[in-house]
């Protein structure tokens, strides 16, 4: 059990990793897609212009922090509620028999 | 055997449950052959023919033995010859049947004690049979338990080297279990069964107690049990409801428990003295806590 533990981490770590470097490399060797961000342009005639000056990637943003479940400030978090506490899980239960010693 | 039993076991499930299977069957086997409540158990065969000799099995031979040096050990407080003093104070049925219809009608009179003494029992090793004094019949209800257990647990061990045989609160355990230092046993509280008084750090061998206050019924107006006090051939009145005893041998624990019990708080340091191998702990009838001088080593401060 603990073995099998062992490898689904190690597992799910790789494939993640993996998943990642792979999605980064599709990305890069993309064609650029056009910015959500600039206003609309007249559609130009392909026949008219081969190329066309398409604005650069963003830069990716960086991961920002959780926003904690409990801040309450939140308008987006209106509808979350609080877990309930997790039970800790033990990874290893040791051999202890509940024996009980009684009059007969 | 009229009780709960408990087998725990560390090991490959493999292991375990062929181990299980192979002590469950000697419990089973063995138990039919001490209870007193069969009319064809080989107990009950040897009572019947007191005043002659009977063959017996190995077993019998090894726990008859086991009883004549016991009750020399405890100067007569165990005695298995008690039992027509327990059919008359009205356990002459399991403990189940009296529950569920009352007492036997039996004759709640003081018993004589008969002129033979179990120590007149008669030994011939060589054809392994046993002559009971006449009129004598005798009851290996705690001492056969206990055998039976440790037995028991020695055969589990043979698949494992870590388990344990709870035999109605009476056990022997094999080994440690991994990482740990000893065993953790609960010690029942006599006077609510409900509580725990302690837990007690054990290493492996046996513990059992023995109490007045679990097997009670009411005969005739008055409340009786099971502890009879070989001296006088009534239940034992005693200051001790309740005593745990932890030894190398199940068959002793059990021996031991009973004879202290029976014995109070006057004669207790004595008659553990006559067996430096036990550790007691004693519950009285204020509840106070009574023990040998090593027992402070096996009560866990922290619970």
């Amino acid at each position: 059990m603990k073995n099998f533990k062992v490898g689904l981490r190690i597992w799910i770590l790789v494939t993640s990793v993996l998943s990642f470097m792979t999605g980064w490399a599709m990305l890069a060797h993309a064609g650029k897609p056009a910015s959500l961000f600039q206003q609309a342009q007249p559609t130009q005639n392909p026949a008219s212009s081969q190329t066309t000056n398409l604005p650069t990637l963003l830069p990716m943003p960086t991961l920002i922090a959780p926003i904690p479940l409990n801040n309450g400030s939140s308008a987006s978090n209106a509808n979350l509620q609080p877990l309930p506490a997790l039970p800790v899980i033990q990874q290893q239960q040791s051999f202890m028999p509940s024996f009980r010693t009684r009059g007969s | 055997m009229n009780t709960d039993i408990v087998l725990a076991a560390e090991g490959s499930s493999e292991n375990v449950s062929a181990g299980f299977k192979q002590t469950c069957q000697f419990i089973q086997a063995n138990e039919k052959r001490f209870t007193r409540f069969s009319d064809q158990s080989e107990l009950t065969r040897l009572n019947r023919s007191s005043g002659n000799w009977f063959e017996v099995s190995r077993d019998m031979f090894e726990i008859l033995q086991l009883c004549s040096t016991y009750q020399e050990m405890t100067g007569g407080l165990f005695d298995p010859s008690i039992l027509p003093e327990l059919e008359a104070a009205g356990y002459d049925r399991s403990m189940d049947e009296i529950r569920a219809q009352g007492p036997g009608q039996s004759q709640n009179k003081r018993m004589p004690r008969p002129a033979n003494s179990f120590q007149d029992i008669r030994f011939e090793a060589e054809q392994q049979r046993v002559q009971l004094p006449s009129g004598m019949k005798i009851d290996l209800g705690g001492i056969a338990k206990g055998w039976i257990a440790q037995q028991a647990a020695n055969i589990l061990a043979k698949y494992t080297p870590t388990c344990g045989v709870n035999a109605g609160g009476d056990m022997f355990m094999v080994g440690l279990p991994a990482g740990e230092k000893y065993w953790r046993v609960t010690l029942e509280d006599p006077s609510d069964f409900r509580r725990a008084l302690n837990v007690l750090k054990v290493g492996p061998g046996a513990v059992a107690t023995s109490t007045t206050t679990r097997r009670r019924w009411v005969q005739d107006g008055r409340s009786q049990h099971h502890i009879i006090d070989p001296r006088t051939g009534q239940p034992a009145e005693t200051d001790f409801i309740s005593v745990t005893v932890v030894t190398p041998r199940l068959a002793q624990a059990e021996v031991f428990a009973k004879a202290l019990l029976i014995s109070g708080s006057s004669q207790a340091s004595n008659l553990a003295a006559n067996c430096p191998e036990i550790t007691f702990i004693a519950v009285d009838t204020q509840g106070h806590l009574w023990g040998s001088p090593n027992s402070k080593e096996i009560i866990d401060v922290r619970s």
